[in-house]
């Protein structure tokens, strides 16, 4: 029996595990992507006192300084979560884990455009990951959906390598993105936004080609890059039933605390506004005090 | 199962040649991409439950000539080769039941 489960190992849960092992708590740790959705980040320039640091870095500092403490990590997924009498029992597939509590630090999913043959396209054209997969697009013309810092970082990262990049965008001007981004898309010589647009089609024969826009233009490309937002990675603690906002993302106190007892949870699965590598982390030191003084109590 | 990485020099020998008497599960990756890096130890266990299949690895970064040829375009990219061909593939970070699943249906 484990005193503390933590479902994630995105900064939010990192660092949950880290507090927790160093107050002596009997620490596992489940999660599929170290760094969560931070390790795709292409650069961190928000992230003090790191004046920027790229988010692969971030995700391998993360895991290093979790793996150096006293705390068991799996790669993997959790299935879903039985609530016991007075402990929790964490279903992986393979493997079935009890502990006294859990912090759910789940973080989100990426959202899908949702149109035809998206998944047709995915590593065809269509891709999710600018860090991962922005160098195959030397001297080609790239897109971007999307019109928040994911949307305008990648862009950026793309004109490194694309001779062009487009960034097709519904609002009619970037309302959501940093300043700081926004400056330098507009003035990034091979960044051409268009506003006031959706993604209507997909178009091509075996590989993405070209899209066609809402206002029926049609645009040749080599590459699509959607980053539209993401939505609650809530699946596994559905069967819990913790309160949810109109969002689905979770809702806590303070502290931390869900409606369930002995459930806590961290990060960008909350309903904090502010999804950021600083709150998740803040998160994720509050809950792991706070279960280690119910513990003790 | 031990794997090795082949390159834009040895993928014949290593791949099209070998694959004429078995199955090669070829992961191309680059170091920076953490799908890459969370997707290698699953391949790597899970290919070792398979007799007459080997696992190798290409970084899609230093090897240009393939990621052309074999029109990769998002990583990780996995292809599973029989007789110098291309049988099956997938893109992405998969459980180990996924990819379990994906040699099943492939590997007769």
């Amino acid at each position: 029996m484990y005193d503390v489960a933590i479902i994630g190992l995105g900064p939010a849960g990192a660092t949950a595990a880290i507090y927790s092992a160093r107050y002596n708590l009997k620490t596992i740790v489940v999660g599929q992507v170290p760094g969560g959705t931070a390790a795709e980040a292409h650069k961190i320039c928000n992230y003090p006192p790191f004046a920027e640091i790229k988010g692969f870095e971030l995700a391998q500092r993360l895991l290093q300084h979790v793996q150096a403490m006293n705390v068991e990590v799996v790669f993997g997924k959790v299935e879903n979560i039985e609530k016991k009498k007075d402990f929790f029992e964490l279903n992986t597939g393979d493997k079935k884990i009890q502990a006294k509590k859990i912090v759910i630090a789940t973080g989100t999913k990426r959202k899908q455009l949702g149109i035809s043959r998206e998944n047709e396209f995915r590593g065809k054209g269509i891709s999710y990951c600018a860090t991962c997969d922005g160098m195959f697009y030397k001297n080609k013309v790239a897109g971007v959906v999307g019109g928040g810092n994911a949307a305008l970082t990648a862009a950026l990262l793309l004109s490194e390598f694309a001779e062009k990049v487009y960034i097709f965008y519904r609002k009619d001007k970037f309302y959501k993105a940093e300043p700081a981004w926004t400056e330098q898309v507009l003035k990034n010589k091979k960044i051409s936004p268009i506003f006031d647009v959706e993604i209507k089609e997909l178009i091509g024969k075996t590989e993405l080609e070209a899209v066609k826009l809402s206002n029926k233009k049609e645009i040749k490309l080599d590459g699509l890059f959607v980053e539209i937002g993401s939505d609650p990675n809530i699946a596994a603690v559905e069967s819990l039933g913790v309160k949810k906002d109109e969002r689905g993302y979770i809702i806590i106190d303070e502290n931390c605390k869900t409606n369930i007892k002995g459930v806590y949870a961290a990060g960008d699965i909350t309903n904090h506004k502010l999804k950021q590598i600083v709150v998740a982390e803040a998160d994720g030191a509050v809950a792991a005090t706070n279960i280690y003084h119910e513990l003790m109590q | 199962m031990a794997h090795i990485e082949v390159n834009d020099s040895n993928f014949d020998k290593e791949v099209i040649e070998k694959s004429k008497d078995k199955y090669i599960l070829v992961d191309f990756w680059a170091p920076w991409c953490m799908p890459c890096l969370m997707l290698a130890p699953n391949l790597e266990k899970v290919a070792g439950e398979f007799k007459g299949l080997e696992f190798v690895k290409v970084n899609a970064d230093e090897n240009s000539k393939l990621g052309t040829k074999y029109k990769i375009m998002s990583i990780p990219a996995v292809k599973l080769f029989k007789d110098g061909k291309v049988i099956d593939e997938f893109v992405g970070s998969f459980p180990e039941q996924g990819i379990r699943d994906f040699l099943k249906k492939n590997i007769k």
